[in-house]
């Protein structure tokens, strides 16, 4: 009895032995038989290491838009059709200042609206509350023409210049100046160079 | 009435025999490793692991198998552990048609010289003398000769090994780099052989 | 009492077989490593890595273009060795990372890379001769890792000073076909 118990485990033993080889056996190959016509087909040759220079990736430089900023609060658009209602032979001429801050700055004195003085508040009440993207800065002359078939809006941002802080090499492209509800793109024209 | 004192006649246990054995065993592998190193110390001249070959944790890298796929540069110290001793190099050739194994190679290279050692001042040296030392024109030529005999074209699978000592300076590693960039891309790359962990969905 | 060895005997072919297992799973086999060897031409890289000692790394990536480009604004009047050693210093003193913090760099570098398949990252890593190739051998392997292998990598021999003896280092903008613009650093020996 004592014989058959070591005999036993010693066939046990030999059993999982035998058992962990078949398993070691059925592991997958190393490689895997590639096709012939795959054989002749080499990696490319990776990219190599100059060694007469280097040049290093630096940043994207993303075009900046200097635009009317919807994103602030309280910009109030103007409503062409309310303006033709009340008056629609009005001519206004706004001249106004972009300061640092992208706001759209002006008096009272800078808005002509003779003989129009309804048309001449509704669009001050409306432009006092433009700010456009940080970006630029100088004069910037809006032309309100009501009565008018072609152009109804011209906007002249011929004398605003990029700010200081904003690096030379970053391109500054004018983006939409004038923030007017009731007029196509074709009924307005900007006059000023995107840098 | 006198009772005979009952004796058991004691017989060998089995069982705790074969538990002893069993310890016995267990003790021998456990143990076993260490003692197989010391006596590879022997026989340095074709022995693959008492050199500190740098370890890395990524397990992307290729295995390597016994044969020697093509040039291999050996590059160990003079004196095994003393980082301090010269450094030696060894050029393995493989063969084109045969297959050779990495020890077949070792015994060859050491059979018919081709090995050359650094003068202990290489670091020191400027890049032109240290093109001139006797261990960078070994390197130069053999490179050169079985670029000739089995690198005809630009591929991606032409290259030459290099198996060092972790501590190998790198101006060696960059030299055998260098020499294979002087043919462009048709020795576009070098493999360095490194030590890795087994893959662990290889089961073993 | 038979029962109590045979029991002891499984438990031994257990620990037997558990430590057998145990020591052939840990034990390390020899891999290959794939380096590019160099060439001689103007070499592009996203990421420059110059081992200065065995302590500090300079990493150089896309934020050393504006490093030396502020230099570049502050002090463009100087000669043009002075101003190599000017902005030399710049990046030296914010480049600068121990080799401690390396492999949690390079694992980051690797995480995004595994996040954006579709870019191609090309690292470049200057080693002075003295120093053990290991090293070297520690960072590709770490850059090797990338799931999509969509980081390449080069090393060559080079010292910090080698590039402080730079002909010329400046910033150039580049137009691409796509016509994005990027400024660029450019080192030329």
């Amino acid at each position: 009895m004592i014989l058959s118990g070591g005999t036993a485990v010693v066939a046990a033993a030999a059993i999982v032995l035998l058992a962990r080889q078949w398993m070691l056996q059925r592991l997958p190959e190393d490689f895997v038989q590639i096709p012939f016509s795959e054989v002749e087909k080499q990696p490319e040759i990776p990219p190599r290491p100059g060694i007469r220079g280097i040049e290093i990736s630096g940043p994207e430089i993303k075009a900046k838009r200097f635009e009317i900023d919807l994103s602030r609060s309280g910009v109030k658009e103007l409503n062409w059709q309310q303006l033709m209602a009340v008056d629609p032979h009005a001519q206004i001429i706004v001249s106004g200042m972009v300061d640092n801050q992208g706001r759209l700055v002006f008096a009272q004195r800078d808005v002509r609206m003779e003989g129009h003085p309804l048309a001449g508040v509704m669009i001050e009440q409306a432009l006092k509350t433009w700010m456009y993207t940080p970006f630029k800065t100088g004069p910037i002359v809006f032309t309100f023409n009501l009565p008018s078939e072609g152009k109804k809006v011209l906007v002249d941002a011929s004398d605003l210049r990029r700010r200081d802080k904003i690096p030379e090499d970053v391109p500054i492209l004018n983006g939409q100046l004038y923030y007017v509800d009731g007029i196509s793109s074709q009924e307005v024209r900007q006059i000023g160079n995107s840098e | 009435m006198s009772f005979a004192k009952y004796e058991e006649k004691k017989q060998l246990s089995l069982p705790s025999l074969i538990d002893i054995i069993f310890l016995l065993l267990v003790f021998s592998l456990v143990t076993q490793p260490r003692a197989k190193s010391r006596n590879d110390v022997q026989n340095r001249s074709v022995s693959r692991n008492d050199m500190e070959l740098p370890v890395i944790q990524g397990i992307a890298q290729s295995r390597v198998d016994e044969i020697l796929k093509t040039l291999m540069f050996e590059i160990v110290f003079q004196q095994p552990q003393n980082t301090q001793s010269p450094r030696m190099v060894y050029a393995l050739r493989s063969s084109g048609n045969d297959s050779i194994t990495y020890e077949r190679a070792k015994q060859q290279a050491l059979r018919d010289s081709l090995f050359a050692v650094f003068p202990e001042n290489f670091l020191s040296l400027s890049n032109m003398d240290f093109e001139q030392t006797p261990a960078c024109r070994f390197i130069r030529n053999e490179i050169s000769s079985f670029k000739q005999k089995h690198f005809f074209k630009p591929a991606f699978s032409n290259f030459i090994e290099i198996r060092a000592e972790k501590n190998v300076e790198f101006r060696i590693v960059q030299y055998i780099m260098s020499q294979c960039s002087a043919y462009g891309d048709t020795i576009p790359r070098v493999t360095l052989r490194t030590l890795s962990g087994r893959d662990r969905n290889r089961g073993l | 009492m038979e029962l109590v060895s045979f029991i002891d005997m499984i438990f031994i072919l257990l620990v037997f077989f558990l430590l057998t297992n145990f020591s052939v799973s840990t034990s390390m086999e020899e891999k290959e490593l794939f380096i590019p060897t160099p060439k001689n031409v103007l070499g592009r890289s996203q990421i420059v890595l110059q081992m200065i000692d065995r302590s500090r790394v300079l990493w150089l990536d896309d934020k050393a273009s504006q490093i030396v480009s502020d230099v570049e604004d502050q002090v463009g009047y100087f000669s043009s060795e002075r101003l190599n050693e000017a902005i030399m210093a710049a990046l030296v003193e914010n480049s600068t990372i121990l080799r401690e913090q390396l492999p949690a760099q390079l694992q980051s570098l690797v995480r995004q890379a595994d996040q954006n398949p579709q870019a191609v990252y090309f690292v470049l890593l200057r080693v002075p001769n003295e120093m053990p190739y290991y090293l070297v051998v520690d960072v590709i392997s770490t850059l090797s890792t990338a799931q999509y292998q969509n980081i390449r990598y080069g090393c060559v021999a080079g010292t910090l000073d080698e590039l402080k003896q730079a002909r010329e280092i400046k910033t150039v903008l580049v137009e691409d076909k796509q016509g994005n613009r990027k400024k660029n650093l450019r080192i030329d020996f």
